[in-house]
Order: C-alpha cells, then sequence, then structure tokens
C-alpha cells in the first residue's frame, strides 16, 4: 500500500471500486505456474459465485447531498413562488437539491413545529427560517456559524441583528431581512377625502379612518372598514399591541434594566383606544385577524388603512391586487411618547444534527448572499440586513421608501423582549396577547386585564416589576 | 488458518501442491473434503439462487407499499378538494351555523384521511428522507388545518364572510397547494421508486437467469472432476493391489507395489508388502524350524509318539530301539497300550489323553521291554485330536527304572539319616551365623521349651545366648577353627530359664571361606548342672555338719559333764550361797552350750528324731498362739489350711521347729509389719516338675508354704540362705535358723525351697513326703511325780571318761548299782564277769571300736532281760541306717541334766522290753 502512488489514491477517492486495477503490478501476487490443469478449478468454481454475487452489490447510487428547508411566510403564493425559485437557482449553482417543507401560518404554532422537527434527528430540517424573536429559544439545536462563515459575511450585516442572533457568543442564525410594523394607506382614498398626507398621530388616523369608512360605506361598499391590523391572538397581537403602548409611553413590558413594567396608565389608556377601534374603524372580526387576514381585507381594497409587515408591498402589488400602485407606506403614527414599530427581521440557520453541515451553510450563505437580498428588496421591498445595500442606487431610485428606512429614528424600533425573557418567552407573549385580547373583545377591563397580566409576567419570568422609561430607548439607539 | 495449522502439523516442510496431491489424505478425510466441498458449492449456488429472490420479494414489496402511498396521499388531496368545495357551496349560503357544523364535519373526514395517509406512509422501510418530509408535510396539514377551520368558524360566527370568502380563496388555497404538492411530490418519487423497483426486479430476474445454469453447471462439473480426482485416487493404487495379491496367491512372495502417497491405501500397500516380506521370511524360518524339530525328534533320547484315536502307533521316534527295544517299523500300527502293563493301562490312557487344557503331570506305568522285561517309563501325553493340524495323541516316555530304583536308594537312606536326626537326643540345629534358625531337631525344640517347628523359625538362636558375648566368642571360635567342641554354653530356654549345654558345632563355609552356615549339637547338661550343684552344696553342708557333729559329740560330754557337776554343786547344801550362784551360771551356760549344739546337730542332720505320723494342720494349729505371742502385733497371721493335708512321717517337735523358725524369719523381714500366710497342701509331684526341682522325686507330698510380705531377696542371697552362720541380720541373728529348718526337712526326708524376690515378699516351701500310715500319736510316757530312784545294775557304757564318772555319780546318787566300762570289750568282759542281774544298759552310741547298738545286740543275747538306754550327742548315719532312731528306741540326748537323766533310765527300767529290730531300708 505505501506504493500506492498518487494516481491509484485518486481513482481510490473518486470511488473507483476496481481497486484491483489501481494495485501496482508489482504487488500483484506471483503467478502460480506451478499449479497443474485441474487443482484449481475446484477452488475457482468455488469463487467464482461469490464474486459474481458481490457484483451485483456494488451497483450503488451515489447520494448527492439533498437538503431540506423550512420556512415562515409560506403561506403566502407569490412568496413561495419567489423562494422556490431562488432554489433551484442554489441547485443550478452546486448541484444540491432543497426541499421546502411547509409551515403554519403563525409564529406559535411554527415554533412549537421547528422545535419538534429539531428534537429529532430524522425529521431535522438541514436549514431553518429563524424568526426576530426565537434564537434564545433554539439556540442549541442550531450549528454556531461563525465558525461556517467568513467574518465578512458576518460583518456586513447590521451590528444590531447580529447581536440579536447571538446566544451566549453562539451565532445562531443569519439574518437576511430585517422588518418592522409599518402603515399601510390608500393614496387614492386619501386623495379623494382630501388627505395629502398619511396621519402622523393615532388622533390622525382614527378620524382619517372614520372618515373614509364612513364616505365609502355612503357610496355602497358596505363592507369598507377604516383601519385593519392583526387582532387575533397570537405574536402579531404582540407586536400590534407594543407599538400602541409603547407609543404611548406605556414601556416595552419587560425594560431592558430587567423589571416588569406592563402596568402603567399609559397602557391602559393605549389598549383601550384600540379596544374602541373594535367595531367602529376595524371590523368585528378584527379580533381574529391574523396577518393575512388583514391583507385579505386590504388587498380587496376594503380597508383605507392597515398595519402589517413589509412583506405587504409584495402582496399589494401582486396581479390579483385591487390596491396595485394605490397606496403608500409610511411608519406608525405617533403616540404620546413618538413613533413606534416592533422590529421583524428573519435570518437563516443550519441545526445541528444535520447530516450536510457543509452544504446546509452553503444554502444559508447563498440565501443570505447579497445579490440576493438586493434583488429581493427590488422586487418585494424586502428590506435587506445588510446596510450597505441601502446605499445601492438602484434601490433607492426603484423604491424610495427605504431611503427613510435608514433614518431608524423614523420608525422608532421597539424590540419584543425576546432576548430580555430567554426561553420564558413564548409564555410571556401568550400572556401578553391574551391579556390584549381580552380587552379587545371586552370580556375584561384593561385596568383589570393589565393588573393580571403584571402579576403573571413576574411569575413567569420570576423579574421584579418596576417603571417604564420614560425615553423608548431603541429610538435613542 | 486451523485447517493450515492442521496441515502444516500433518505434513510439515511440504510444498501446499505436494499437500494438496489427494494420496496425501486419508480416504476418508478425501471423501469428507470431497464431499463438503460439494455440499459447500450447493450451499453456495443456494444462497446466492436465495438471496436473489429474497431481493425481488423485498423489491415486489416495495412496490405494493409505494401504491399505497400514492393511494393515501390521493386520497387526502381529493377529501382537501371536496372539503373546499362543500364550504364554499356553504359559504354562498352564509349560514353561520350550517357553517360551523359541516367544516368540523368534514375537518374530522379530512383528518381521519390525513392519519391514514400518514400511516401508510410511515409504515414501509425507507432509507431517505423523502417521506419523512411528506410525513411532516402531511403533519403540517393536520396540525393547521384546525387552525384554519376554527378561524373561518370566527369570522363567519362574526358575519364577516367578505373575510371568510379572502381568506378561503388566499389562504385555505395553501393547504390544497400542498396535498396538490405532495400529489406531485408522492407521485414522482412513487413513479422514481417504482422505476427503479421494477429495473432492480428486471436486473435481478436477468441476473438469475445467467446465475442459476452457471452455478449449477459449475457445482455439475465441479463436483465430477472432484469425484473422479477422489475416484483415481483409490482405484489406482486397489489396482495395483489386486496384481499384487494375485501374484502372492500364485506363491510370488518376491512381488512388491509401489507405495505412493501417505493414504490409507499406501499406508495398506506398505503394509501388504510388509506382510508378504515377513511371510518369505516366516516360510523360511518355516522350514528351517521343521528340520530343526524334526532332527530333535529323530535324536532325541525320549521316546517321541503320536498315536491316532485307537490308541494305534502312527509316529515314534528312531529312540524307541534304545527305550523300548523296538524299532519304528515293528511298533507302527500297533496299540502302544499292549506294551503297557496291564495294571497301569487306564491309569496311562488317562493321563496320557489329557486335553491340552489340562494339567502336565507326567505319568509313570510299566512297560515290557523288546527282551521281555518290565521297564517304568516317565510318560506325558495330550491329546491333540482336535486339534486339526496334528489330529492325534503325542506321547513323550523316557525309562526311569533307574532313576527310580536310585531314587528309592536315595529315600530310603535319607530316611535312615532323618530318624537319625530326628531321634537323636542331642539338639541338633542348621543355623546361619547370624543365628536365624534353619532347622533344627524335636530334640532341640524340647531343650528349649518350644511346642513346634514354626515358634523356632521366629527366634534368633542368638538371642537364646544368656550373654551376647559368649554368642560372639562362640562364632568366633567357629570361625576361626571350623569347629567347636565340647563347648560349654549357657542358653535361655523359651520361659528366660537357663539351659546349660555342651555343644559340638562345625561351619560350613563357602568358597570364599566365609561361614554359611552352623550345623550344631547341643546336650543338655542343666539337670546334670543342678544335680552337681546341689550335690555340691549337699556336700558342703554335710561337711559342716561333719564337723559340728564331730564337735558336738565330744563338747556334748564335756557340757554332759558340766552340766552334771554342776547340779551336783547346787544340790549340795555345803556350797555357800555365793558360790552355788556361780555354779548356776556355769550351770546355765552349759544348758545353753547344749542347746546350741543342738541346733547344730539338727542342722548337721545328726539329731536324732522321733518321727511319728503328723497331720501337718494339727501341728500348725496348736502352734498359732505361740506364733501369735511370736510375730507381734504388726504382723498379722492367716493360715489357709487345705482340709485333707497328707499325713506325713516326722518328728513333731522338730516340725513345730521348722514353722517356728520360718515365722520368726518372716517376722524379721518385716520390720515395719505385713502379712505372714502358712497355708498347707497336698502336692503331686510329678516328672516335669521334680525335673525342675532336682532332686526331689515324683510322688505325693504335703507342702507347707509360709509366705511373708517382706523385704524379699535377691537370687545371690537366695543361693545362701540355708547355709550356716548365714545371716542377713547381723550380729542379730546366729545364722542357724534357716539352717536348722533345712537340716530338719533334710532329716525328715523332705524339700525346702525359698522364692524371693525383691521387694514382694518371700515364700518358703516346706515339701514332705506323704506317710501311707494313719496318724499315730506318741504317748510321752513321763514318769513325772514318780519315785525316780532305783537299786537296779546299770551296766554304763561311754569312752568319755568325765561324763562316764559324773554319770556314774548321778547314777549312784540315785540308789543304782553302776558297772562302768570305758569301751565295748570292757563292757562284754563285765558283763561276763557280772553274774548277777544287770537290769539297764546305758551305752554311748558311738564308741571306738563298736557301736553301741552291736553292743547292745550282743549283749541281749545273753541276758534278753536287760533293757538298753542309748545316749549320743548326734545321730550318726550308722544309727539312722541301723535304726535305732526307731521311735519306740530309747534314747537319751547328750548332754542331759540328772532330771532327764534319771527319768529317762526310771521310764526305760519300767517299759516294757526293748525289742531291737532292723527297721526295713
Amino acid at each position: 500500500l505505501r506504493r500506492l502512488d498518487s494516481e491509484a489514491l485518486q481513482a481510490h477517492y473518486d470511488g473507483s471500486h476496481t481497486q484491483s486495477a489501481t494495485l501496482p503490478v508489482e504487488l500483484r501476487p506471483p503467478a502460480q505456474q506451478k499449479l497443474r490443469g485441474g487443482r484449481f478449478v475446484a477452488l475457482l468454481l468455488l469463487i467464482l459465485p461469490l464474486v459474481l454475487t458481490g457484483c451485483t452489490q456494488t451497483s450503488s447510487k451515489r447520494d448527492h447531498a439533498s437538503l431540506t428547508i423550512i420556512d415562515q411566510g409560506w403561506f403566502d403564493k407569490e412568496i413561495r413562488d419567489a423562494r422556490d425559485l431562488e432554489l433551484r437557482q442554489f441547485t443550478q449553482e452546486t448541484g444540491i437539491r432543497v426541499d421546502v417543507l411547509p409551515a403554519p401560518e403563525s409564529a406559535v404554532e411554527q415554533i412549537a413545529l421547528w422545535k419538534s422537527l429539531l428534537a429529532n434527528a430524522r425529521s431535522a430540517p438541514d436549514v431553518l427560517g429563524i424568526d426576530v424573536i426565537w434564537p434564545a429559544l433554539l439556540a442549541d439545536e442550531l450549528l454556531d456559524l461563525k465558525s461556517y462563515l467568513k467574518s465578512s459575511e458576518i460583518s456586513a450585516v447590521f451590528p444590531e441583528l447580529t447581536a440579536i442572533y447571538t446566544v451566549n457568543g453562539k451565532l445562531v442564525a443569519l439574518p437576511y431581512r430585517v422588518g418592522a410594523g409599518l402603515l399601510f394607506y390608500r393614496t387614492d382614498l386619501l386623495q379623494r377625502y382630501g388627505y395629502r398626507s398619511p396621519p402622523e398621530t393615532w388622533q390622525q388616523l382614527e378620524q382619517m379612518a372614520a372618515r373614509i369608512q364612513t364616505g365609502e360605506r355612503a357610496k355602497g361598499n358596505k363592507e369598507f372598514w377604516g383601519f385593519v391590523w392583526q387582532g387575533a391572538p397570537s405574536e402579531a397581537l404582540t407586536c400590534n399591541a407594543l407599538e400602541w403602548q409603547a407609543s404611548e409611553g406605556g414601556g416595552k413590558i419587560i425594560e431592558d434594566n430587567g423589571v416588569i413594567s406592563v402596568k402603567n396608565l399609559n397602557t391602559v389608556r393605549a389598549w383601550r383606544r384600540a379596544a374602541q377601534w373594535v367595531g367602529s374603524i376595524s371590523p368585528p372580526s378584527v379580533v381574529s385577524y391574523k396577518e393575512w387576514d388583514s391583507f385579505n381585507i386590504w388587498r380587496s381594497g376594503n380597508a383605507a388603512f392597515m398595519r402589517n409587515w413589509p412583506a405587504g408591498y409584495a402582496v399589494s402589488q401582486a396581479s390579483a391586487s385591487a390596491v396595485r400602485d394605490q397606496f403608500g407606506i409610511t411608519a406608525l403614527p405617533r403616540g404620546k411618547s413618538g413613533r413606534a414599530a416592533t422590529l421583524g427581521s428573519d435570518g437563516f440557520a443550519v441545526s445541528r444534527r444535520s447530516l450536510h453541515p457543509q452544504e446546509a451553510v452553503l444554502l444559508v450563505q447563498f440565501l443570505c448572499r447579497r445579490d440576493l437580498q438586493l434583488r429581493r428588496a427590488l422586487a418585494k421591498f424586502d428590506p435587506p440586513a445588510i446596510p450597505d445595500l441601502y446605499t445601492d442606487p438602484a434601490l433607492k431610485k426603484a423604491v424610495t421608501y427605504f431611503s427613510h428606512a435608514q433614518q431608524k429614528n423614523l420608525f422608532g424600533i421597539v424590540m419584543r423582549p425576546a432576548n430580555l425573557a430567554g426561553t420564558n418567552y413564548p409564555d410571556v407573549s401568550r400572556a401578553y396577547f391574551t391579556a390584549v385580547h381580552a380587552v379587545l373583545t371586552g370580556q375584561k377591563s384593561a385596568d383589570t386585564a393589565i393588573d393580571e397580566l403584571q402579576k403573571q409576567l413576574v411569575r413567569i419570568t420570576g423579574l421584579r416589576e418596576g417603571s417604564t422609561d420614560s425615553e423608548i430607548r431603541g429610538l435613542e439607539r | 488458518v486451523s485447517a493450515s495449522r492442521w496441515i502444516q502439523r500433518r505434513y510439515p516442510a511440504r510444498s501446499l501442491i505436494e499437500n494438496l496431491r489427494p494420496s496425501r489424505l486419508n480416504i476418508g478425510e478425501r471423501l469428507t473434503a470431497c464431499f463438503v466441498a460439494i455440499s459447500l458449492l450447493m450451499v453456495i449456488g443456494d444462497v446466492v439462487a436465495l438471496s436473489q429472490f429474497r431481493i425481488l420479494r423485498d423489491h415486489v414489496r416495495e412496490l405494493a407499499i409505494i401504491d399505497q402511498r400514492q393511494v393515501a396521499v390521493l386520497r387526502v388531496h381529493a377529501d382537501l378538494l371536496s372539503f373546499r368545495d362543500n364550504l364554499r357551496e356553504i359559504f354562498t349560503t352564509r349560514d353561520a351555523k350550517q357553517f360551523a357544523g359541516e367544516a368540523a364535519a368534514l375537518r374530522d373526514v379530512l383528518l381521519a384521511d390525513l392519519n391514514r395517509a400518514k400511516q401508510a406512509i410511515s409504515a414501509g422501510p425507507f432509507d431517505a428522507k423523502q417521506p419523512q418530509n411528506t410525513l411532516i408535510m402531511l403533519e403540517t396539514v393536520a396540525n393547521d388545518l384546525p387552525t384554519q377551520i376554527d378561524t373561518l368558524t370566527t369570522f363567519a360566527s362574526n358575519g364577516d364572510w367578505d373575510a371568510v370568502r379572502l381568506r378561503f380563496e388566499n389562504q385555505l388555497q395553501a393547504l390544497g397547494t400542498i396535498t396538490a404538492g405532495l400529489v406531485d411530490k408522492v407521485d414522482a418519487e412513487v413513479t422514481n421508486q417504482r422505476t427503479v423497483a421494477l429495473q432492480r426486479i428486471d436486473r435481478i430476474q436477468r441476473w438469475l437467469l445467467v446465475l442459476l445454469p452457471i452455478t449449477a453447471i459449475l457445482m455439475l462439473v465441479s463436483a465430477g472432476a472432484l469425484g473422479v480426482l477422489v475416484t483415481r485416487s483409490i482405484t489406482r493404487p486397489l489396482k495395483r493391489m489386486d496384481r499384487a495379491a494375485q501374484a502372492l496367491a500364485h506363491g510370488d512372495f518376491q512381488h512388491e507395489i509401489a507405495v505412493q502417497g501417505t493414504d490409507e491405501l499406501a499406508r495398506l500397500a506398505a503394509a501388504f508388502n510388509d506382510a508378504s516380506r515377513r511371510l518369505r521370511t516366516l516360510y523360511d524360518a518355516l522350514r528351517s524350524n521343521e528340520l530343526r524339530f524334526r532332527s530333535l525328534i529323530e535324536h532325541s533320547s525320549d521316546l517321541i509318539a503320536t498315536l491316532d484315536q485307537q490308541s494305534r502307533v502312527r509316529y515314534v521316534s528312531p529312540s524307541s530301539k534304545r527305550v523300548i527295544g523296538y524299532t519304528p517299523e515293528l511298533l507302527f500300527g500297533r496299540s502302544f497300550y499292549d506294551f503297557v502293563h496291564p495294571d497301569d493301562v487306564s491309569t496311562a490312557k488317562t493321563a496320557l489323553e489329557r486335553e491340552p487344557s489340562e494339567s502336565t503331570e507326567t505319568v509313570e506305568f510299566r512297560f515290557r521291554h523288546a527282551d521281555g522285561q518290565m521297564r517304568i517309563l516317565e510318560a506325558a501325553g495330550r491329546s491333540l485330536l482336535t486339534a486339526g493340524e496334528v489330529g492325534s495323541i503325542v506321547v513323550n516316555a523316557r525309562d526311569v527304572t533307574e532313576r527310580r530304583q536310585a531314587e528309592e536308594a536315595l529315600y530310603r537312606s535319607e530316611e535312615k539319616y532323618r530318624a537319625f536326626f530326628e531321634r537323636n537326643a542331642a539338639g541338633s540345629y542348621i543355623s546361619t551365623p547370624d543365628g536365624c534358625l534353619l532347622t533344627c531337631n524335636p530334640a532341640f525344640l524340647r531343650m528349649f521349651g518350644f511346642s513346634h517347628l514354626e515358634e523356632v523359625e521366629r527366634t534368633n538362636l542368638a538371642q537364646l545366648y544368656s550373654s551376647r558375648i559368649a554368642r560372639q566368642d562362640f562364632v568366633r571360635q567357629l570361625k576361626e577353627s571350623g569347629s567347636v567342641e565340647n563347648y560349654e554354653g549357657e542358653y535361655r530356654r523359651k520361659g528366660g530359664q537357663p539351659l546349660f549345654v555342651i555343644e559340638n558345632a562345625f561351619g560350613r563355609f563357602d568358597s570364599r571361606g566365609e561361614l554359611v552356615e552352623i550345623c550344631g549339637f547341643l546336650i543338655d547338661e542343666t539337670l546334670r548342672r543342678r544335680t552337681e550343684e546341689q550335690l555340691r552344696h549337699a556336700q558342703k553342708v554335710e561337711a559342716v555338719g561333719r564337723l559340728a557333729g564331730a564337735v558336738a559329740h565330744d563338747f556334748n560330754n564335756l557340757l554332759g559333764v558340766i552340766i552334771g557337776y554342776g547340779q551336783i554343786l547346787i544340790d549340795d547344801p555345803n556350797i555357800p550361797a555365793k558360790s552355788r550362784q556361780y555354779i548356776e551360771q556355769i550351770f546355765k551356760a552349759g544348758v545353753h552350750g547344749g542347746d546350741l549344739t543342738r541346733q547344730l546337730l539338727a542342722f548337721s542332720r545328726k539329731q536324732v528324731l522321733h518321727a511319728t505320723v503328723l497331720d501337718l494342720n494339727d501341728v500348725i494349729g496348736r502352734l498359732e498362739k505361740i506364733l501369735l505371742r511370736l510375730l507381734g502385733e504388726d504382723i498379722s497371721l492367716r493360715t489357709v489350711l487345705a482340709r485333707d493335708v497328707a499325713t506325713v512321717r516326722a518328728d513333731a517337735t522338730q516340725i513345730e521347729q521348722v514353722i517356728i523358725n520360718l515365722a520368726v524369719n518372716a517376722r524379721d523381714a518385716m520390720p515395719q509389719g505385713g502379712k505372714l500366710t502358712i497355708s498347707t497342701a497336698s502336692v503331686d509331684v510329678d516328672d516335669r516338675f521334680a525335673r525342675e526341682y532336682v532332686p526331689m522325686k515324683p510322688g505325693k507330698y504335703a507342702r507347707i508354704c509360709v509366705t511373708d510380705t517382706g523385704a524379699g531377696m535377691d537370687r545371690e542371697t537366695l543361693t545362701h540362705i540355708f547355709e550356716p552362720f548365714f545371716t542377713t541380720k547381723g550380729e542379730k541373728g546366729t545364722g542357724l535358723g534357716l539352717a536348722t529348718v533345712y537340716g530338719i526337712v533334710k532329716q525328715t526326708g523332705g524339700f525346702v525351697w525359698a522364692d524371693s524376690e525383691l521387694g514382694s515378699g518371700t515364700t518358703f516351701s516346706v515339701y514332705l513326703q506323704a506317710a501311707s500310715q494313719v496318724q499315730y500319736r506318741s504317748q510321752e510316757q513321763t514318769a513325772e511325780g514318780g519315785d525316780l530312784r532305783g537299786s537296779e545294775t546299770i551296766l554304763l557304757v561311754e569312752d568319755a571318761v568325765a561324763l562316764r564318772v559324773l554319770t556314774r555319780e548321778l547314777l549312784e546318787q540315785n540308789g543304782y548299782r553302776v558297772l562302768e566300762a570305758q569301751d565295748v570289750g570292757d563292757a562284754i568282759h563285765i558283763a561276763d564277769k557280772h553274774q548277777s542281774k544287770i537290769s539297764l544298759l546305758l551305752t554311748d552310741v558311738v564308741m571306738p571300736q563298736m557301736s553301741g547298738r552291736l553292743l547292745a545286740e550282743r549283749l541281749t543275747v545273753r541276758r534278753p532281760e536287760m533293757k538298753v538306754l542309748y545316749m549320743s550327742g548326734y545321730t550318726d548315719d550308722a544309727i539312722l541306717r541301723h535304726g535305732i532312731l526307731h521311735e519306740h528306741t530309747p534314747f537319751l540326748e547328750k548332754p542331759f541334766t540328772r532330771e532327764a537323766l534319771i527319768r529317762k533310765v526310771r521310764e526305760v527300767l519300767e517299759g516294757p522290753q526293748a525289742k531291737p529290730k532292723v527297721p526295713a531300708a
């Protein structure tokens, strides 16, 4: 074997199964000239069937790595198609096939599924979409991408985002988009009812929504509503309600210094105001609306305002949309304390149980690639996670909104207390949106609900109660 | 590896090919290997075919599962589609309640189908992740569907039908998309898998079509080849062996088979070669043997014959001419027993026609020689009639007539010498130099007290010697001079008693001059020795006694004078009181001296005994009181008196003296006190006892035993105790006590023995010959109280002047008239001269010229009325011999007191006429 030359080795690594052919001639057993006639016939007869049998087993197929990916945003055809397109490109580039697994609609069910899939080596997808609130929950099941990625790839991303996606020094996912709660408004209707700009404050929004709603209904569109948002008891409601209270100076549920601050008058006020929207400027069933229900009403042209994520752009611009080119996007209205928009971001992670981590990382790198982010931003108004891309002239030219988006203060980004609550976050969020939902449906008064919530949160997190910061840290940062 | 090791062990240092040659293996191993190889081939063929069939079956099963999966997924998809259509229908009615109910029902159906689909998919054995993903998809649909329906129901119940419609169109579509995607996916998968499976099946089928015939052909070919190979490896050597066997059958012992290989056939061939070689050797050996045996028989000095069943001679060796005088030709065909003495025919026939398994003893019978004489033949025979090769009776005979005669002569001679040896009174023996007895005669056994020969054989002769040095000395002498003559040896009998012998012995020496055997002849000297010793002792005692007697005789006369005159002086009133005292002392000393001399005389048996027939029990009974006083308080006396103890003839006083002396002796032996036993018994002394206790004679005895529990005596002391003046008590004893006993017993004709051991007391046994007469007690006639004075004439004959004078004085003082004679002649002369009556002859017994008895005889012839009173200081042998000491013979013991003299004289004078007679010897 010492005498095997490099060629032979190469042939070996190429997977050639005629290994004996690569043996140098010198190594072959000496010819048995001494053997007489039929002496070894018997031996050959014995060996031949074995050799023949062995040959049938050598025709094993060679497996190309095949990856599995699971991601949010599966429920929309456009998003799905775009994703499929990207994956096909990946397969073309690398030869690695990728299977997409379907995901449930809302985040609560999603995280449950993610967790159950990751727990099992057989079912664990290789690549997973990770919501901004999940890193702490899934960190143990994911690979540290730092050891796979080039540092330039990491440093290109918003450092705030990488900070969020880093748990105990481990980069659990690479973010590929950043987002926040946005206000979608109908430019045609605003114009029709004499408004030159979208509402600056919640009060203006209420007034404009009521007026347009009344006007549109008078025209015969009985299904028309002033403002749609996400009132179903889900993560989306947490985002909506956090935006309400934060903009009114009601704090961030858990403050940066680790105190439970939800019990305050500003929050009570914010919640009471939202409760008044139900059945007035918002449909009674808004308390069951998720993102897609809001999109549905909005897209059908039956709403004047919509609170939603940047993905709404692609949805609104879809060919079947009734509001195509008749809508604008702006920051959410200002409250007593200023603007507040919940941060939403997504990244891609690799399961630590992946059988093909190298290939999985390749896929993550591909999906977070600079050009793909740019392409998504241009085509779907998907805000990239790489700050440099915002200076791209094409992007600036195509979507003027991005120039504003860079000005963070404008949006008043607020963080859900995901990292502060750690693994308790799903419970914190559930308690929070359940309490808000109870107020929205009139089952409880805002005072009672908040009072109970405060106690519940203390019980869940073990943190102490405290007062809110007067300023929203996120805005300052 | 183990197989190769086995081969290495079995066929070391051989090449593989050499080892693979079939003839190297045993046939069994070869056949086994062949069968194993064929079986292996078959198994391999079967395994190959079976494995392919198994793969085929798996693929077919996989196909079925794929189909099931497809059906299940299709069903779900169809369900979902119909579900959507149904809901849309209800939706148009805008009936919230119906909507909710219908939605729930549809959901349940769909969920059930979903579960079924999940089961179908998870059922198959799949390697890839595909079905896992499909499962996840189904799971997602199953999980999400209720949420979707709940949302729709909520909207419907809120009357927000617009939201219902929109969600219905936009989002529920997604579920449809999933299932549609699933259908596509599964369809693609299924098609793909089906194609793959079908391809595989097809390939396997083709492969099987090739493989099975190839395997079968290979198996057949290889089995055939192996068979041929093995068969040839067996048949070839067999053929060679067959040829060799045929050659052997034709008597060709030279033929050899070429040996190849190491298998059984090779070994068989080698064995065959070896056997034919041996056969060759054997054949040669047989021929030479045959010649040898023939010559042996032909030249044998014995007569060797074979007989047929009718005892007819079939063969006889030429020696027949010499042995029985007939030539073989003459004997052939004749019955063997015609020549045998008619009386011996049956014995001979039985012995000669024994079966081979029976004993091989020879038989002797008389046979008629050609010269007509009867000769004795010693013959051995065997009936080999049933042994096919021989088929006859084999007889071997020789003439032993001379030998028999010689043997008889030898036997007679031996018998003679045997008797000489056996009956020899001298103890004869043969032993090894170290004393191991080889043989001995009965006299030897008797001598040593052995009962039989075996007992002796266990005993070493050397142990029988009284001392080792003596033995060594004996053997040394024998070695030096070759023989020992008149060697005085002391042995020990079996019981330890000494055995004194005179021994003559000679040694037998081997070629190197080493002593091998000792032949000895012993003459028992013990009895002679003992008798000699006894004699010596007797002579010693006799000499002492004679001396004592001689002294006593004269001494008694002197004492008689002293006592007599002493008495006269004491009676003399004129003697002053002071002097009288002195005289009395003189008188007492005289009396005491008299006692002493009497004891001396007793020992020397020259005492005058008054023998009567006594009952010893009476004597002891009378003595008991005296003995008790004598013994004191410390010693207890026990008398064990046998009934009917034989009476003895003895002097009662003397026997009393004996018992008292023995008791006193015992007392002195027990200063610390003890026990004294006096016993009597009748004892029959037989020859054996008499031999043991020389010089006792066999007969009936009465025995008195005096036993003490004192200190005992050693052997040395024992041999001296009866000697006078021998004492162990220092100055206390006179040394005459036991000597007196001895004297008395001897004088009475008895025996006394002392047995003692240091520390365990002493027993004195007195044996007195039993008397046949009835007891007779002598009446002591005493004249005491009567008038002792007389006036008769007494002829006094006494050669001792002083005593004669004194006696006359005493007699005359008492009124008698005394004729005094100084010797016998004088007495005869006086008697002749004296005319008047002489009433009494008072004469000394022992006198120089003539004894008193003869004098008395002579004088009483002339004067028959004259009475005789003898007086003597001792009893001489002559007196004893002449029976003077007959119990009725009047006798006065010297020295005597005046009273004793006067009383005795008076007694005799007044007694009956004495009849001197000679008692039987």
